[in-house]
């Protein structure tokens, strides 16, 4: 039913793909912070493999983890830009935020061990420029810790206006 | 999106080898590539100042250390690295960063000195120096004590037993050891792993077998959002006496979906002349690898430790590996005096002693065109220290294996990979030959 009302043109039959996924005592057993970034990459990975879309209840169909902990990580996904929703009444649909066509890190290490990434997506809805933040944490590893996600065309206007407030903010601060 | 992922693109192929390109980030390596196993600091260095100053260095650009190793070697450089100077600037080793920059760093967990006891103190020092799990820790001081305390005879029996229900225990509580695989990965991201190996048992029996197969899946889920984690056997060599655990494996690669896959065969020596079961078993496994790769070009295939079989592997295998001294085997470890020296065409050692007439009979030069042997006289070699041999012999050593690398690029290039067929007939590894098809 909620196919039905999600993909109308006959595409309502898809079942969802996912990848291998670990057993549900296996998930429950690992390390609070380990089975957090394992159910996330579990779920970009069911996004980028569904292109169609998914919801909460699909992916907790096919997972197994509850409603709540996928829409915690469907939302962080959100806030991030590494997927967006699109609502049908009470339903929301998520999808991966595009294809990446092209990405280059910064080479210079900002703060708090952080550096950017710039993307650049191609979706149904055209290109856009997508700025990564990231963090190197205490393991070396990498963490993303937010994102934004400007259209192509808008991207000059973008850069006009964050030039504008900084030298407000700069020139406010002299004075 | 934050991890950084293995890109394997396939380059040229002829029948069952292949080269490709390999890119995980900036840094990227040719296949067949030789992968340094690094032991001693001074081997870094050497390795380190050949990498950074040498041209002859297309089929290097990957070294792997074992993790107590790299907690002697690397972990001390990433922490001056991070410090700050008392100008406010911060330190840096200008030819370390650049080394790092450019080579892909394997971390191997390095679990059969569980079993075998060569490396047991150094297991526990490294524990002071990163966060080895304590189940770990706790097993090595245990099989301490018992060895100091009871005859070999009864040690030995024990030993075996130990091993396996250390495994079978941790196997059964689920947290303690999706713990212990966390805390080990999370050791390898310290060291600067740019390719995670997951801790697996060394395989001596089908139990075993099973923990390293489920140990393996569930790396791949701990390690989703740190960096690429590869599937790991770490096998004993009678492994390869036994099909059904030998199928199991193969099983396992054929339906992987993981890009890299690393092989260990402690103390592997097909070339003797009774390892008849053994080269065909091996032969087994290497045809599987190839039809794998055919159909997933996508897929790269390591061996660590391949000692002498290093360059038949280099024909199967993208990344072959082995120390710098050419000997993978622990019972050589810790002897003094001049080294061996390692004959490129025959490849194997000749001893130091006999050099000096081997040299004679070639007209005043070492039988190699790499260029440290090249500047070799036997003036030079008589009157050298032990320290200067020592890091010599590792620079021919390892820019011999660049060479030979280079030839099976070289005849993959011409569609003339039956040449290496005919390398190993005129090698002492001539035993190894029925392992390379005529066809």
């Amino acid at each position: 039913m909620l196919s039905i009302l999600r993909l109308p043109g006959g595409r309502f039959l898809v079942e969802l793909k996912a990848p291998e996924i670990l057993a549900y005592k296996e998930v429950l057993s690992l390390r609070p912070k380990d089975r957090d970034s394992y159910i996330q990459g579990l779920i970009v990975q069911i996004l980028g493999m569904n292109p169609q879309g998914v919801t909460v209840p699909e992916i907790s169909k096919k997972t197994r983890l509850n409603r709540n902990t996928i829409a915690k990580h469907l939302k962080r996904l959100v806030a991030i830009r590494e997927a967006y929703s699109l609502n049908r009444g009470n339903l929301s649909i998520y999808y991966k935020n595009g294809k990446v066509v092209h990405s280059r890190s910064s080479e210079h290490k900002f703060a708090n061990d952080r550096f950017f990434t710039f993307y650049r997506l191609e979706n149904d809805e055209g290109r856009f420029i997508y700025i990564q933040e990231k963090e190197i944490d205490e393991f070396r590893a990498t963490k993303v810790k937010g994102g934004i996600l400007v259209k192509d065309e808008d991207f000059l206007t973008f850069m006009r206006e964050l030039q504008k407030f900084a030298l407000e903010v700069s020139g406010n601060e002299s004075t | 999106m934050s991890r950084l992922d293995l890109v394997v693109e396939e380059t040229e192929r002829d029948r069952f080898a292949r080269t490709s390109e390999v890119q995980i980030g900036d840094k990227k390596i040719r296949t067949p590539n030789f992968c340094a196993l690094i032991q001693y600091p001074w081997e870094f260095e050497a390795f380190m100042g050949l990498s950074l100053t040498s041209t002859a260095t297309e089929q290097l650009g990957s070294y792997v250390m074992r993790v107590f190793d790299a907690s002697d070697i690397l972990v001390p450089r990433l922490r001056i690295k991070g410090q700050t100077n008392l100008m406010g600037g911060n330190f840096t080793d200008e030819l370390f960063s650049k080394f790092q920059r450019q080579n892909i760093l394997f971390v191997d967990p390095a679990l059969e000195y569980l079993f075998h006891e060569f490396h047991f103190q150094r297991f526990t020092k490294a524990s002071q120096n990163l966060p080895i799990h304590r189940q770990i820790t706790n097993y090595l001081n245990a099989r301490e004590r018992r060895r100091k305390n009871s005859s070999a005879k009864d040690y030995e029996k024990w030993k075996r037993a130990s091993h396996t229900s250390f495994w079978h225990e941790l196997d059964r509580n689920s947290k303690q050891r999706n713990d212990m695989i966390a805390s080990f990965l999370d050791v390898e991201l310290i060291c600067g792993a740019d390719i995670l190996i997951p801790p697996v048992p060394f395989v001596t029996s089908e139990g075993l077998l099973d923990i390293a197969l489920r140990i393996n899946k569930i790396s791949q889920a701990i390690a989703t959002e740190r960096a690429a984690c590869a599937t790991y056997f770490l096998l004993q060599k009678s492994i390869l006496r036994h099909e059904t655990m030998l199928d199991k494996i193969i099983n396992f690669i054929k339906n992987d979906t993981n890009a890299i896959t690393v092989f260990k065969f402690k103390n592997l020596t097909l070339w003797e002349s009774g390892c008849i079961v053994e080269r065909e078993l091996f032969g087994k496994l290497k045809d599987a690898i190839t039809e794998v790769k055919r159909s997933n070009p996508k897929k790269l295939y390591m061996i660590l430790e391949s000692s002498y079989q290093s360059f038949l592997c280099g024909c199967f295998f993208d990344v072959v590996s082995s120390s710098l001294r050419g000997f993978d085997r622990d019972s050589n470890y810790g002897q003094t005096g001049y080294g061996a020296w390692f004959y490129p065409e025959k490849l194997c050692h000749i001893k130091f002693s006999d050099l000096p007439t081997i040299m004679k009979n070639n007209g005043g030069r070492l039988p190699c065109n790499c260029a440290y042997c090249q500047n070799l006289t036997i003036p030079k070699l008589k009157n050298m220290s032990l320290e200067e041999w020592r890091d010599g012999r590792r620079i021919h050593y390892t820019l011999t294996m660049n060479e030979l690398m280079k030839m099976i690029d070289e005849a993959i290039r011409t569609r003339k990979i039956e040449l290496t067929r005919e390398f190993l007939i005129n090698s002492e590894m001539r035993n190894l030959k029925d392992l390379i098809p005529r066809f």
